[in-house]
C-alpha cells in the first residue's frame, strides 16, 4: 500500500468512527457486563465473524485466530477502543501513531 | 468579575471548566487562562473537581493509562494524586487521593464506554482554542523504561527469538542423524568376517 493511500485510509476510518462513536460505544458497554447485555455483542461478532469469512483468506493462521470466538475478544475490544479514542480533531494524528506503536 | 464557563460533553461525561482570560496577555473577554474551578462529571459516579494543578495530572493519566492499556498486558498507572489500574480488559478502577489530610481516597469503577467519554472530553478541551492549560509535572511510579521501552525490549526479542528457534531445531535435527543405520559401516564389517 502507498503512503497517501494509508492515509487515506485512516482519514476515512477517523471520520467513520466520529459517526459510528455511538454504536463503538454501545458495544463497548455491552461487554462490559455481558450477563445483562449480551445481544448487542453477540450479534456484533456474529457480524464481524461474517465478514471476516467472506473478505479475508481464512488459511491464514492470523484470520483464523480472528475467527476464534475465545480468542477474538481482546483483538476486537482494543480495535474498538482505538477507534474510540481517535473522534477528535487530532484524531487522525492520533491513529497514525496508534497503528504504528501497536 | 463574572468567570468564564466552558463545558465539553461525550455521552455520559461532561467537563466544566471556570475561569478567566488573562488580560495581561491582550486576550479575549470570552477566553479562559486562569482556571479557577474545574468540575468533571460522570453519570451514575460521584463529581470530582479539584485545584487547577490537579487538572493536567487528572488528565496525564488518563492519556498515558489509555495508551498502556492499547499497547500493555497489565495497564498500571500509579501518582501521587491518581491511580488507575484494570480489573480486565473492561472495567478500570480508579483512585483519587485528596491532598487534605483524614480525607478517604474517592474510589470508581469505570467501564470502556466511560473511559472513552472521558477521554474524548480532554480531548475536545485541548483541542479548544478557547481555554489554554499550562502543563504541570508530577512525578509518577511508571518508569521511564516501561513508558518508552517496552516496545524496544518486545523488538529485541522478536529479533533474538527466531535465530534461537533456528539454531535449537538444527541441533535436534542433526543430533537425531547420530542414531540412524549407516550402510557403510556394516559393509566394511561383512567385508572383514569374509575376507574373499
Amino acid at each position: 500500500m502507498k503512503v497517501n493511500e494509508f492515509d487515506a485510509l485512516i482519514k476515512i476510518t477517523v471520520e467513520m468512527s466520529k459517526y459510528l462513536y455511538p454504536y463503538i460505544r454501545e458495544i463497548l458497554k455491552s461487554k462490559e457486563d455481558i450477563k445483562e447485555n449480551s445481544i448487542i455483542w453477540n450479534d456484533f461478532n456474529k457480524r464481524f465473524i461474517e465478514l471476516i469469512k467472506e473478505r479475508f483468506n481464512v488459511d491464514s493462521m492470523r484470520v483464523k485466530k480472528l475467527l476464534n470466538q475465545a480468542e477474538n475478544g481482546e483483538i476486537i475490544i482494543k480495535s474498538l477502543l482505538i477507534l474510540s479514542f481517535c473522534i477528535s480533531n487530532q484524531g487522525y494524528q492520533k491513529l497514525k501513531n496508534f497503528l504504528y506503536d501497536f | 468579575m463574572m468567570q468564564n464557563k466552558l463545558s465539553f460533553h461525550q455521552s455520559s461525561v461532561s467537563l466544566e471548566i471556570i475561569g478567566l482570560p488573562d488580560y495581561s496577555n491582550n486576550e479575549n473577554k470570552d477566553q479562559i487562562s486562569i482556571i479557577s474551578q474545574w468540575k468533571l462529571t460522570i453519570v451514575d459516579k460521584p463529581l470530582i473537581e479539584g485545584k487547577i494543578e490537579h487538572l493536567g495530572p487528572i488528565m496525564d493519566a488518563f492519556y498515558i493509562y489509555s495508551n498502556l492499556l492499547i499497547k500493555n498486558e497489565i495497564p498500571i498507572y500509579e501518582s501521587k494524586l491518581i491511580d488507575i489500574k484494570a480489573d480486565n480488559l473492561h472495567i478500570h478502577n480508579i483512585v483519587l487521593k485528596s491532598s487534605k489530610a483524614n480525607v478517604k481516597p474517592l474510589v470508581l469503577k469505570i467501564g470502556n464506554s466511560l473511559l472513552s467519554d472521558t477521554i474524548n472530553c480532554f480531548d475536545q478541551l485541548n483541542e479548544s482554542p478557547k481555554v489554554r492549560i499550562k502543563k504541570t509535572d508530577i512525578p509518577t511510579k511508571i518508569p521511564k523504561k516501561l513508558k518508552f521501552g517496552l516496545n524496544n525490549k518486545v523488538k529485541f526479542f522478536n529479533f533474538l527469538i527466531p535465530p534461537f528457534f533456528a539454531i535449537c531445531s538444527l541441533i535436534l535435527f542433526s543430533s537425531s542423524f547420530i542414531y540412524f543405520y549407516s550402510p557403510f559401516e556394516n559393509i566394511e564389517k561383512k567385508e572383514l568376517t569374509n575376507p574373499e
